[in-house]
């Protein structure tokens, strides 16, 4: 028992000394037991002050999620309903492309498939999804935006098994097994199925309705190399191809759009924990990512293919310090290198309005204007950062101190656009960056606690706007400050409620240039700037009877501009208010299970006219101001059944069931040719998906 | 297999982009369909003519009051589509005349603000589109319908190698509009008939262009786009392109069908067509259905 909490303890990162009570099975149990004084020593754990956790078998079963633990994320306060078929992560008010997405702490460049339906890694082969909206500690850097951290599966020593999971969106295995007394090894491989019903779907349907196709796989073997060591070497990746659009032989209304796009990631993560308290991590990883779109717009071509290769070194060791010195019960430190590199090859051509960038007004269907650039960079980039986190408990105050030093090199082969034959001109730039992390929370006693966090951050233009020709070689980064406070009641293990405030200020963003002429190589600038600040609370509940449910709201405002004399508009994923209610409840091997959501429409340019356009043939809207109109409220009741039909091997079906009440859902405003009349593109009607999961 | 036919009842009944208003081949108010300039492509302070076809659900308007302006506004890289909104604004518009068709001048300093001739300084020239074409913007304004003819500008060869600008400028040929053609309605009963526009040889131009990409000068060959609209019927498709390799004896065609209620419907309807090729050059024909 005593080696069960003492286990516990360190896997939970507890820092502070434990006084447990040891009765031995001779003593009565009316005598009062001897104390004895245990001091666990564990590693000091940064954590985040507000975080949403969702583990393989809780996000499996979230009616709507459809059996999938990363869409299950969606559910948590603070993050907005991703558009239809888009999968955006948009968490307190920062683009999707600011919040970086970590499996086993390596970055990767998506969460989800093209399309949004599933996440880049199977469910069977996630242990854990993580999510800190913001104002996380200085172990993570680079992004202005959220952290996502997906922990795959490992292997119990000494346990084999089997998961096999078919629905009619994908397919996949899950294996588990021992490698002899000291090792684990887990291997995942999965294929989607929706793609081989693209036959019967309607090719109007195809415009909005984009039919992902997506393989994905991963395995991991862990070894125990010495006493308190162990070294994982992973691999993993995801490979996705999406088409959607509409062929015609009109060609001022054909749209045609093809994406392809993967990654893979090969990874040796050594740790060693010590009896004393210390641990070291030392993870080297290398990667490379690909994306390539084509796309036929009118009569525009577009086409952009980017290469990545990417790799990084995690180094980072973490010591207890002091115990009861003067008020201080612990203090522990963490120190490490965070190293990043990537080798961009990027090729881009087409019109500079694409692709859209965010706060650019558009409506469904429209054309890009007739303009055609094209340009090949190469770039190289690493940053370097350093950190360090002290934690500290004083009594029933916790107090996190961090700061995070990084530097930023990045060297383009072009500095402005390169004339015909002549060498491109390449340059560097180098940008270091301090930025103070902190957070403190207050144990208040009966299961309450009150919290704050706060701290600088930053991030760096993505490769493409380093284009001479789409963009500006010498961009800075964004600079941002995200802070946050709280309190949490968690009176009983049945029930609990926490409720949030935050704020995120950044400056710096990378927005186009509305100078008529711009100088050369500085399309884009990066002066914009964006405020979002907003309340979320999160309350669930659960009963002995098997009935939980849960609540999140996030009531919220996202503004952005242009330059700091600019006017504020809504940041394209404004979404004042968002709700979900969910609940679900076991009645024998049945497990039935409800989602209500609820979300503000996204912000649209109202269409206020239109003019001919005698070149392209065709008529091009003229828009209001940003947000000067929404799409209306998304409302929607997904339902989720699950029966077990089988204990050894272990067997269920499972049907999950989108929008059961067929509420019309307003997705897209589509427009009349000359944009005079208007109708609302809906979302999906009824949408069930049936499947079944044996596990052995 | 049951799971197949669910998801195909659910994909069949998805998300669906609703066909909003008529198709553009409609004509059921006053309308610009196309604007031609002459000659099809000029240089800055040479004149040229503007004219319109101007269209009402009661067939051609030929002494459409057009009210016409050149806009010589730089588009810059936030505004969406094809010109700037400043474009819409009077104060940014150089008033030509009002009429059918007027003759203009081209802005001097047009291939400045509109083409790859920038200003001196250090400024970013707009990109040409992928027939490395610049544009005049020229407004035509009737009723409550604002269009905008692009009227293609002979400028400078801009970011070019000097062998490539000889040979360039050696093979220009000034952009014509397309020539040759005419528009037959053929009747097929029950108020059906079908669209015939028939192209000779001369309607298509080559023409020179610098790849970049390739270091080469390459030779393309124009696209021809042919639009179709009635007043009074439907024709469908909309628009098609013409296609060239299916040449009948060095002649190109393209086929609509038309549709009425009636044949005396088709016989009181009209018909146009507007022949487009890539680089700005515009030609028109109509067609009464009394006429097949």
């Amino acid at each position: 028992m005593l080696a069960a909490f003492l286990a516990f303890a360190r896997e939970a990162g507890a820092q502070a000394d434990a006084t447990a009570y040891a009765a031995t099975p001779d003593q009565p149990a009316e005598i009062e037991p001897e104390p004895i004084d245990v001091v666990v020593r564990s590693t000091p754990e940064p954590r985040p002050t507000t975080r949403t956790t969702i583990d393989r078998e809780s996000g499996r079963a979230a009616a709507g999620s459809e059996g999938d633990v990363t869409r299950a994320m969606g559910n948590g306060p603070g993050v907005a309903r991703s558009a239809f078929g888009g999968g955006e992560l948009v968490v307190w008010g920062a683009s999707p492309e600011d919040t970086q997405i970590f499996v086993d702490g390596v970055p990767v460049p998506a969460l989800y498939h093209l399309g949004g339906r599933r996440g880049v890694v199977a469910t069977d082969a996630i242990e854990s999804v993580t999510l800190t909206p913001g104002a996380y500690g200085a172990r993570w850097g680079r992004g202005t935006g959220g952290v996502v951290q997906v922990r795959t599966r490992r292997a119990e020593p000494g346990v084999t098994g089997a998961a096999l999971t078919a629905d009619t969106i994908d397919a996949g295995a899950v294996t588990w097994a021992a490698l002899g007394d000291a090792g684990t090894v887990v291997a995942a491989a999965r294929m989607s199925l929706l793609d081989r019903f693209a036959s019967v779907v309607d090719e109007r349907s195809l415009e909005v309705f984009a039919i992902p196709r997506y393989v994905d796989g991963l395995a991991t073997i862990a070894l125990a190399t010495g006493e308190g060591e162990t070294a994982e070497l992973s691999f993993f990746g995801a490979a996705d191809e999406l088409s959607r659009g509409r062929d015609d032989e009109d060609p001022s209304v054909r749209r045609l759009e093809k994406t392809e796009a993967g990654f893979v990631r090969g990874t040796l993560r050594w740790t060693a924990r010590r009896d004393d308290g210390t641990q070291t991590t030392i993870a080297p990883w290398v990667g490379i990512d690909r994306s390539r779109t084509n796309a036929e717009l009118g009569s525009t071509p577009f086409g952009q293919s980017q290469r990545a290769t990417r790799y990084g070194v995690r180094v980072e060791h973490g010591a207890p310090l002091l115990e009861r010195v003067g008020p201080l019960d612990t203090l522990g430190v963490v120190a490490g290198l965070d190293v990043e590199g990537r080798r961009d090859d990027i090729e881009r051509r087409g019109s500079l309005g694409l692709p859209r960038r965010e706060g650019d007004p558009f409506s469904f269907g429209d054309a890009p204007a007739g303009d055609v650039a094209e340009d090949t960079i190469g770039l190289d980039s690493i940053g370097v950062g350093a950190y360090a986190i002290a934690i500290a408990r004083l009594g029933r105050v916790e107090i996190e101190a961090g700061v995070r030093l990084d530097h930023d090199v990045v060297s383009g082969d072009e500095v402005r656009e390169p004339a015909p034959r002549t060498a491109p001109v390449g340059d560097a730039t180098y940008e270091p960056s301090l930025e103070p992390r902190g957070a403190i929370r207050v144990d208040l006693g009966g299961g309450t606690a009150m919290f704050a966090a706060g701290g600088l951050y930053h991030q760096a233009p993505a490769p493409a706007d380093r284009s001479a020709v789409f963009g500006t070689p010498r961009l800075s980064a964004s600079r941002g400050l995200t802070a946050s406070g709280g309190l949490e009641a968690r009176p009983s293990p049945r029930w609990g409620v926490e409720v949030v405030g935050f704020g995120r200020y950044v400056d710096g963003l990378v927005v186009r240039s509305d100078l008529p002429f711009p100088a050369p190589g500085q399309a884009l600038t990066s002066t914009g700037e964006a405020r979002a600040f907003g309340t979320q609370i999160a309350a669930r509940a659960s009963t002995s009877f098997g009935l939980r449910g849960a609540v999140a709201y996030t009531v919220s405002r996202s503004v952005r501009r242009r330059a700091a004399d600019a006017p504020d508009r809504p940041f394209d994923g404004d979404q004042p208010h968002v709700a979900t209610i969910l609940g679900d409840q076991t009645i024998g091997p049945l497990r039935l299970g409800l989602r209500f959501r609820a979300a503000s429409g996204a912000p649209r340019a109202e269409v206020v006219g239109a003019y001919y356009d005698g070149l392209a043939d065709r008529y091009r809207p003229v828009y209001g101001a940003l947000g000067s109109e929404r799409l209306p409220v998304f409302v929607q009741l997904d339902a989720r059944a699950e029966v077990e039909v089988s204990e050894r091997p272990r067997g269920t079906f499972y049907l999950d069931v989108q929008n059961v009440t067929n509420h019309e859902n307003v997705e897209e405003i589509a427009y009349s040719y000359d944009y005079r009349e208007r109708e609302d593109i809906l979302g999906l009607p009824i949408f069930p998906v049936i499947g079944t999961r044996w596990v052995w | 297999m049951i799971v197949r036919r669910v998801l195909t009842l659910a994909l069949l009944a998805a998300a669906c982009v609703p066909e909003v208003g008529d198709p553009p081949s409609v004509v059921a108010r006053t309308r610009v369909l196309a604007v031609r300039f002459e000659p099809a492509e000029a240089r800055p302070g040479e004149p040229f003519e503007a004219s319109a076809l101007v269209v009402d659900e009661n067939g051609t308007i030929e002494d459409a009051r057009i009210d016409w302006a050149a806009c010589v506004a730089p588009k810059r890289l936030v505004d969406p589509g094809s010109v700037t909104t400043l474009c819409l604004d009077d104060v940014w518009a150089i008033p030509i005349a009002s009429g059918p068709s007027v003759e203009g001048l081209v802005p001097e300093y047009a291939c400045a603000n509109l083409g790859p001739e920038s200003p001196p300084g250090e400024f970013r020239p707009p990109d040409p589109d992928r027939t490395g074409g610049f544009y005049l913007p020229v407004r035509a304004e009737v009723v409550d319908e604002v269009a905008f003819g692009m009227l293609r500008l002979r400028c400078a060869w801009a970011n070019v190698p000097v062998d490539a600008v000889r040979i360039l400028e050696e093979r220009w040929r000034p952009n014509q509009n397309p020539r040759s053609f005419a528009l037959h309605l053929e009747a097929e009963g029950d108020g059906r008939a079908e669209l015939v526009v028939r192209l000779g040889a001369d309607a298509v131009e080559d023409y020179s262009l610098y790849e970049k990409v390739e270091d080469r000068v390459v030779v393309r060959r124009e696209q021809l786009i042919a639009s179709f609209y009635a007043a009074g019927a439907e024709v469908t498709p909309s628009r098609v392109v013409i296609d060239l390799a299916a040449a009948e004896d060095g002649t190109f065609s393209a086929r609509a069908a038309a549709r009425a209620a009636d044949g005396e419907a088709l016989a009181a309807a009209s018909f146009w067509v507007v022949v487009r090729d890539d680089r700005g050059g515009v030609a028109w024909s109509g067609v009464a259905g009394a006429a097949r």
